[in-house]
């Protein structure tokens, strides 16, 4: 990565931590710990005010339950260099979020690591 | 006459009442308008440093700072620069809001994807531009599709009885020399009960005004615009309010892209002020 385009991430990156909460609050929604999930994208919804992660998650009784996992406001992701098509449905996904307090199947999407081994957003 | 003369002489008839009527426009601001080339070069995106409040103390959460790197964060006590000069009626909404916003209970407005509005424009996310023509400058945020004009045409606010209170209200302004100086009135305030300064419910009423100034400058090798608001409430507040933000200039490659709010909305917020997540079939899954 270039150093203009490290700088330009590096200030989105820093921008993208107060858009997490710009659009409606989630103020004692979101646990403070991430956990992870693996399943299969069922859908990236690269759409305003925020985007989705819809992830198809095997549960212990092996059915499958559907994982809402938001994201940015697209608009922040494209200057990250994100696109439409970073995930794709069928992409096999490791994601790591910060569920909501209620258990629901939902939660703040902190990173992923896809099967060929990519890393998306962060992943400490 | 023949018809080619007659045809010409119209022609220079109709461009010379247009002339005139622009004149005339001009005349009646009594409009001294900068050569473009006079004007300062705020071409390029900006993006705001700082919090997306006017107040920084309240940017906490139960007494903790909600986001650590912000400088000055913490509990600001009425009285305090950073706290607004509110009257007593005031300052209890706005403790009001400060404790439903702690409780994750504050209806803010951008939730519902209304526009930021003036002064909110200043708190927006994301970058934003500043279209610098000399009859009109134009504040292009990015967030919420915002759009403020300010005439810079010599023209005037509209009498008070003629005003129509709404989200950015009406503004005009003057260059002195590489500033931008320009006045605010007819805004909406709380009067609706949707038009806030920022999520920690700070509020004015429709009776607020406020002078801007902005300019361009450097500090620590780094462009950037400073915008300097002082807002005046004859009901709300008991003294002038100066606030400031700070917009840093972009890299060249920088681009502005599209910000449809309703475009597909998943939250929505119910009469108890609870931002609620919905799946795709509209049922509520965060509550």
């Amino acid at each position: 990565m270039n150093k203009v385009l490290k700088v330009i991430f590096i200030g989105f990156s820093i921008l993208g931590c107060q858009l997490a909460t710009a659009h409606h609050s989630t103020v004692g929604q979101i646990e403070e710990t991430s956990m992870e999930i693996n399943g299969v994208v069922k859908e990236f919804q690269f759409k305003n005010p925020h985007s989705w992660i819809q992830i198809m998650v095997k549960d212990d009784s092996g059915q499958e339950v559907e994982w809402s996992v938001e994201w940015l406001i697209p608009n922040i992701l494209m200057r990250q260099g994100y696109n439409p098509a970073t995930f794709r449905p069928g992409d096999e996904v490791r994601v790591r979020l910060r569920q909501h307090v209620s258990g629901s199947p939902m939660g703040e999407f902190d990173g992923a690591i896809k099967a060929d081994g990519s890393i998306v957003g962060r992943w400490d | 006459m023949n018809s080619v003369l007659m045809t010409t002489t119209k022609s220079v008839s109709r461009i010379l009442l247009g002339l005139s009527v622009l004149m005339n426009a001009a005349l009646a601001f009594g409009a001294e308008l900068p050569e473009f080339s006079a004007l300062p070069d705020w071409s390029g995106t900006w993006s705001r440093r700082g919090g997306t409040v006017f107040d920084s103390g309240s940017w906490t959460l139960n007494g903790v700072s909600t986001h650590p790197s912000q400088p000055g964060a913490g509990v600001s006590a009425p009285g305090t620069r950073a706290h607004p000069p509110y009257n007593t009626e005031w300052e209890a909404v706005y403790q009001e809001h400060l404790a439903l916003r702690d409780a994750g209970l504050f209806p803010d407005p951008l939730t519902r994807c209304i526009s930021h509005g003036f002064p909110r424009i200043f708190n927006a996310l994301a970058p934003v531009e500043f279209v610098v023509r000399p009859e009109q400058t134009w504040i292009l945020a990015e967030h919420t599709r915002a759009t403020m004009r300010i005439y810079t045409d010599g023209s005037e606010h509209p009498p008070a009885e003629a005003r129509w209170h709404n989200f950015y209200g009406h503004s005009v302004g003057h260059w002195e020399g590489d500033t931008l100086v320009f006045t605010t009135v007819a805004l909406k305030g709380w009067r609706d009960n949707d038009s806030v300064l920022d999520r920690s419910g700070l509020v004015l009423s429709d009776q607020a005004h406020a002078t801007t100034r902005i300019h361009r400058t450097r500090e620590n090798g780094e462009d950037l615009l400073l915008v300097e608001i002082t807002l005046e409430d004859p009901l709300a507040l008991t003294a002038p309010w100066v606030v400031e933000k700070r917009f840093y200039k972009d890299a060249e490659v920088t681009r502005i892209f599209d910000y449809e709010c309703n475009e597909y909305n998943r939250a929505i917020v119910d009469d108890q002020g609870r931002s609620m997540i919905l799946d795709e079939d509209g049922k509520v899954l965060n509550y």
